[in-house]
């Protein structure tokens, strides 16, 4: 795009009213979105009606790194690295916007740094790291363990 | 607050399709959410082979299931039959990796007037080679590369029975080989009379399997991500022709280690 040509810009608004101006090749990374302004919608206001405007603002500083054709991969990987260095609560916003929005590569990254947290742990430990209070019965506990034992210990069965 | 309670059923199933079958299925009563999610084909789709539809279509006989986390357990426990049922496949259920055994049909096996044919009731293989006589004998299985699952470090074994007490199968050598360009290998010692058999290479002996066959591990490989290449595991001159009948060959098998 030449510097002197308009840039096409996109209007978000989040679901506490704070409006984005986004330019539209940042924007069409939003996937879900996306014929929303390429019907020829553009000016018009988006209503993304359950983002916060603290979440969008992450969102759109994501997608404007990744749609930075300049920066280079080591600045992404570390940039990425960062982004996700937040709050349980903010990380999980962020997974829902980009489900919403259908951002696969913010998602694969999100959905990656919860898997890395709960890999290896036990059902109990998950529950204490995320606060979860749903209870199971002993007797589906135990069903749950026995499965486990059944399908994993018997090495030489699998085969 | 749980924080996964505000997220779609299907962002969960991205999450734990994302770990391994293991802690997907330890982790399934973290919350009944997490159950839910943890039973969905999204997940199990992840876990299976890329070659999974390719797999149960070759299959000698129909594979039936309801899901995907079905069918993943399926091949898990109960190898299913390729090739004429020469060859069976199943899964190495911790993570999905694919596990052949090339039965005694498909294999080299030499001389072939040393062998006789016959049925077991432990074989998942309609028939078992038999040695029937002394005489120096190889057994070989070839493999395909690009059928085992790429970028994973496996194993082969030699997965047998004894039919009388052994008197001989002293020692033996194994070669594992990548059929242009060698890549390793590996030998193995076997132990006189104590009806063990010893790797040299890696000092293993052989095991009881669960499915009451014996193994011994031929040698071990990387398989990275090249198509068209062929591993050959190579056991050659049991070196006692004198006493080695009683040996019976279900066949071969490359296992994810």
């Amino acid at each position: 795009m030449s510097s002197t040509e308009a840039k096409k810009m996109v209007v978000l608004k989040s679901f506490d009213g704070v409006t984005f101006e986004v330019e539209e090749s940042v924007a069409v990374q939003f996937e879900s979105i996306r014929h929303m302004f390429e019907d020829n919608l553009a000016g018009s206001v988006i209503p993304l009606s359950n983002i916060k405007s603290e979440i969008l603002s992450k969102v759109i500083d994501y997608c404007k790194r990744h749609a930075d054709d300049t920066t280079d991969e080591e600045d992404l990987k570390a940039f990425d690295a960062d982004f996700v260095k937040v709050e349980h609560g903010t990380l999980f916003d962020i997974i829902r916007a980009a489900n919403y929005l259908n951002i696969k590569s913010l998602l694969d990254l999100t959905c990656q740094t919860v898997a890395d947290m709960i890999k290896g742990k036990t059902p109990a430990e998950i529950r204490e790291l995320f606060n979860i209070s749903d209870e199971f019965t002993p007797e589906e506990e135990e069903e749950a363990s026995i499965i486990t034992r059944f399908i994993y210990m018997d090495r030489y069965a699998d085969c | 607050m749980d924080p996964f309670a505000r997220l779609p059923e299907e962002c969960i199933s991205t999450i734990l399709s994302l770990t391994s079958p293991m802690d997907t299925t330890r982790l399934s009563i973290v919350s009944h959410r997490f159950k839910s999610a943890s039973d969905s084909d999204n997940v199990w789709e992840r876990f299976l082979p890329p070659d999974y539809q390719h797999i149960v279509s070759t299959s000698v006989s129909p594979v039936s299931y309801a899901t995907k986390k079905d069918l993943y357990f399926t091949l898990c426990h109960s190898p299913i039959l390729l090739h004429e049922g020469n060859t069976s496949v199943s899964l190495d259920g911790r993570n999905g990796k694919k596990c052949y055994m090339l039965g005694a049909r498909e294999l080299l096996l030499s001389w072939g007037g040393c062998w006789s044919w016959t049925s077991h009731p432990q074989s998942r293989f309609s028939e078992v080679a038999k040695l029937k006589c002394p005489g120096w004998i190889h057994i070989r299985g070839k493999m395909k590369t690009h059928m085992l699952s790429s970028n994973t470090a496996y194993a082969a074994y030699l997965v047998f029975h004894l039919a009388e007490r052994l008197n001989g199968l002293q020692s033996s050598r194994t070669v594992i080989r990548f059929i242009e360009p060698q890549m390793e290998q590996s030998m193995i010692k076997t132990v006189d009379g104590t009806e063990k058999l010893e790797s040299e290479g890696t000092g293993k002996i052989a095991q009881m399997r669960g499915d009451g066959w014996m193994e011994i591990e031929m040698g071990n490989f990387y398989n990275g991500e090249e198509d068209n290449k062929e591993v050959e595991a190579w056991l050659m001159d049991i070196n006692n022709p004198g006493g080695k009948s009683g040996l019976i060959v279900e066949g071969i098998e490359f296992r994810p280690v």
